[in-house]
């Protein structure tokens, strides 16, 4: 299993290093010049060109990138163009943040989310099922911004129990996680309600049932754990997604998070700050991905056999032909 | 928990108090209760207000956004100030004197410390006045300063030299851009880790800076001069304009910067928060590129402006908070002379083509970016032009490639509004010397004489008639199409006092008060 992990994270280097080169090239072609973004209309073209010696942007891109990968060796992600400041610090300020509000998210959209789903499954067209159904396509089709600005229209303005914005304690997280929430729970009772259908249609199913083993064993000892693959690859999903793609509901609840943060730096051509914000995102998805896949094998043992006769296997194939 | 309701006592005392008041005089009560309504909540100290963008550096020299500078105006000083009469007042200099045209002594306080503790003296002055004279940031205001022959007399005197006769120095001095930073501090730390952590002479010191989120700043012990009410004021990131509004009708700011056109209805009709509106210095004018074809004939330049209905225009784009441009600046700075705008005739523009070699009609380009008033411009524009016969092609570009383009002289037609440093014709009309590289490009000389002579000239009425001329210059040559001077406004909680409206958006945060 631990050379199964470290596999996953030797195999997470080229994966970075082409999300580096693929960012960097995308942003070295991108229309705008930053140290003109920086200067001003009122800069004259020789302090702006002088700027962009100073930069590093009249470099070729082979070698620019060059230098950015030693920085990265370093643990330097290089210096934010319009604050001067190391980048690894600004995002390191944001991810704190981030991370807190997306954890909080994940976790009240699967204590929602796959109650819900289960009893969608179970009671399938009942009323509480169409209820459950509609409400999830609410969630995944209202807009982000909209249901933002209603909840602190409702909580803030009418009701006067939540604070609009900010972060400055629990229950500054009340909305914001509800905001962010909306998209993940809608998904996750969706994938389990029909990850469940489909399990509950099984032979094994039937199986206990006739053994005389109590619905609710059936359901969360059986089923659930059958289910629940195609969930947790959702909820990974999901996670990501809160992390890196929250902008609005940054926006609207004055969050000092990373998403608003880079999409701030696209507009800037605040280069480095893209870089890095990005592939720190980069690396979180790998880690994430990690773990859903470590989750797997703890849930279904017929995984966690493959990770481990995977490498097996190779061994035998290596001694076999003599290696 | 426990301050929170002590506070609620407390009220909940005054309550009670005002109760007994009214069983003995009604009318009195009701004159106490609307006293009472307006008071900050007790024992309330601090003040928090909501900014619209974050700031980029703190450090006057290294950036020209207003947020920045609204802050700043806790934490740094200018040798002088204007009153509220608009006259020049001494600060943290004692007393100024024009030795000549382009010297001038200032002798400076000796009681003034930085919040780290060390004294303001002529050579954080110097210091401060050759980095205005050297920032790309801040040189449109202040590169007249001789940053080399200016220098200190003696410990508490500042030989100031210019380079040339300035009128507009002491006005660029009083501003926010001629803020005093401590020399020691900033070469030590350097400009970005200063920038970020700044030292000053002001009321207020910064201790935290919470990116993203707030800037925080407490009451600094040793300032010299009368202290703020507030132990701690806080200035809190609020980018969504929705979001600042709110904050500031629940009572999670004290006040709010920036409102947009659509808020203000809502903040003047609610009894607890205050609208303070007016009109900003930086108008809007619709940008023609002189150095390309069809926009160096004056006939398609004229044409174009006798084919907008102004005041529709700026009816729709700015919702009837902006007053249509008679000029190339507001009314309320030196010399503004109203002239326009250019009479609304669609067929006078017609003939103007005609007689230009157009009769079949023109294409151009006009571009913009993602923005809520200068799209509605192009939009609008686009069937004014339309029914003349000129074909406008809309292209949306983000802000990043529009500067680039705009710097480069690859822009056609385009909406601006250049943001204004100071209250003076000559920042006023930043746009218009001939070495500037936005795609304006008109290259005439005499336009760019005139602003010299504006530039050099001390006495106001002669002032007046130069930059009188060159409006009137600009006006027929129509280089350009002034559009809007468009309002702003800030909202405020019904208990606070003081806060006034600045055309130039940075209001003078140390005159804030609680009722």
């Amino acid at each position: 299993m631990l050379k199964f992990i470290i596999k996953r994270i030797l195999l997470a280097i080229p994966v970075l290093l082409g999300v580096t080169l693929l960012v960097f090239t995308m942003l070295y072609f991108t229309e705008g010049d930053p140290a003109r973004l920086i200067l001003g209309d009122t800069a004259t073209e020789e302090e702006v060109e002088a700027l962009r010696e100073e930069l590093g942007l009249n470099d070729s891109f082979g070698r620019q990138y060059i230098n950015y990968l030693g920085g990265i060796m370093k643990g330097d992600l290089g210096t934010d163009y319009i604050t001067g400041r190391p980048v690894r610090d600004e995002i390191m300020e944001r991810l704190g943040t981030t991370l807190k509000l997306a954890a909080a998210s994940i976790i009240f959209s699967v204590a929602i989310a796959i109650p819900a789903g289960i009893i969608s499954a179970i009671r399938q067209y009942s009323l509480i099922d169409i209820i459950t159904m509609v409400l999830a396509l609410l969630g995944n089709s209202l807009p982000n911004f909209w249901l933002a600005l209603m909840l602190i229209l409702f909580f803030s303005v009418y009701l006067g129990i939540l604070p609009a914005s900010g972060l400055y304690g629990i229950e500054y997280y009340i909305m914001p996680v509800i905001g962010i929430s909306a998209g993940a729970i809608a998904t996750i009772t969706r994938m389990t309600r029909s990850s469940m259908l489909e399990v509950i249609r099984q032979d094994y199913i039937r199986m206990a049932r006739i053994k005389g083993q109590t619905e609710f064993a059936i359901i969360v000892k059986h089923a659930l754990k059958n289910a629940l693959i195609p969930v947790i690859t959702v909820i990974g999903i999901q996670f990501t997604v809160a992390v890196g793609g929250a902008v609005v509901n940054e926006q609207v609840f004055a969050i000092p998070g990373l998403g608003k943060f880079l999409v701030d730096a696209i507009k800037a051509r605040n280069y480095r700050v893209v870089q890095g914000g990005v592939l720190v995102l980069a690396i979180i998805c790998s880690l994430v991905n990690l773990f859903v896949d470590l989750l797997y094998a703890f849930i279904d043992p017929r995984i966690k056999n493959q990770y481990q006769e995977s490498a097996k296997s190779r061994k035998i194939r290596r001694v076999r032909d003599g290696g | 928990m426990p301050k929170k309701s002590i506070v609620l006592i407390l009220l909940l005392a005054m309550a009670l108090n005002l109760a007994a008041c009214g069983n003995k005089d009604g009318s009195e009560n009701n004159a106490k209760q609307e006293n009472i309504d307006a008071a900050a909540p007790a024992g309330k100290n601090d003040l928090k207000f909501a900014i619209d963008q974050e700031p980029a550096s703190l450090d006057p020299y290294m950036h020209t956004k207003q947020q920045g500078f609204t802050v700043g105006t806790l934490i740094f000083e200018t040798l002088i100030k204007k009153d509220k009469n608009g006259e020049f007042v001494p600060w943290l200099a004692k007393e100024w004197e024009f030795i000549d045209d382009t010297t001038i002594i200032f002798k400076l306080r000796d009681d003034v410390t930085f919040h780290d503790g060390s004294k303001f003296t002529a050579q954080d002055a110097v210091y401060s006045l050759a980095l205005g004279a050297n920032s790309s940031f801040s040189k449109t205001v202040f590169s007249s300063i001789d940053a080399v022959n200016t220098r200190a007399i003696d410990e508490y005197t500042v030989e100031l030299k210019l380079l040339n006769p300035y009128a507009p120095l002491l006005e660029a001095l009083a501003s926010f851009r001629g803020a005093m930073l401590c020399k020691a501090a900033r070469e030590s730390m350097g400009e970005a880790e200063y920038g970020r952590a700044p030292v000053g002479t002001g009321p207020m010191k910064l201790i935290k800076w919470v990116s993203g989120d707030r800037i925080d700043l407490e009451a600094y012990d040793g300032y010299w001069g009368e202290k703020l009410p507030f132990e701690k004021v806080s200035a809190r990131i609020i980018v969504e304009s929705n979001s600042r509004s709110i904050e500031l009708e629940t009572g999670g700011v004290d006040i709010a910067m920036e409102l947009a056109f659509s808020d203000w209805e809502r903040i003047e009709g609610n009894p607890k928060t205050v609208l303070i509106s007016g009109e900003s210095q930086s108008s809007t004018f619709i940008l023609l590129n002189n150095s390309m074809k069809p926009f160096d004939d004056i006939r398609v330049r004229q044409a174009l402006a006798h084919a907008i209905d102004m005041q529709s225009l700026v009816d729709i784009a700015f919702q009837g908070n902006a007053m249509v441009a008679d000029s190339y600046y507001i009314p309320s700075i030196l010399g503004h002379k109203p002239l326009g705008p250019m009479e609304y005739d669609p067929e006078k523009a017609k003939s103007l083509l005609r007689e230009a070699g157009y009769a079949d009609g023109l294409e151009i380009d006009f571009y913009t970016y993602q923005h809520p008033i200068h799209s509605v411009v192009a939009e609008v524009l686009q069937s004014m032009w339309g029914a003349v016969g000129v074909k406008v092609n809309i292209l949306v570009v983000d802000l990043a490639t529009l500067t680039e383009l705009n710097n480069a002289g690859k822009v056609s037609t385009s909406h601006m509004s250049p943001a204004v440093a100071i209250a003076d014709p000559d920042a006023a009309l930043m746009i218009w010397p001939t070495w500037r590289t936005i795609s304006i490009r008109h290259n005439d000389q005499h336009v760019q004489d005139l602003l010299d002579a504006g530039r050099a000239s001390y006495d106001r009425e002669e002032r007046a008639k130069i930059y009188g001329e060159l409006q009137d210059y600009l006006f027929d040559k129509t280089y350009s199409i002034p559009v809007a001077f468009p309002k702003a406004a800030f909202g405020t909680r019904d208990y606070i006092q003081g806060l006034e409206f600045s055309p130039s958006l940075v209001p003078d945060m140390t005159r804030v008060r609680f009722k």
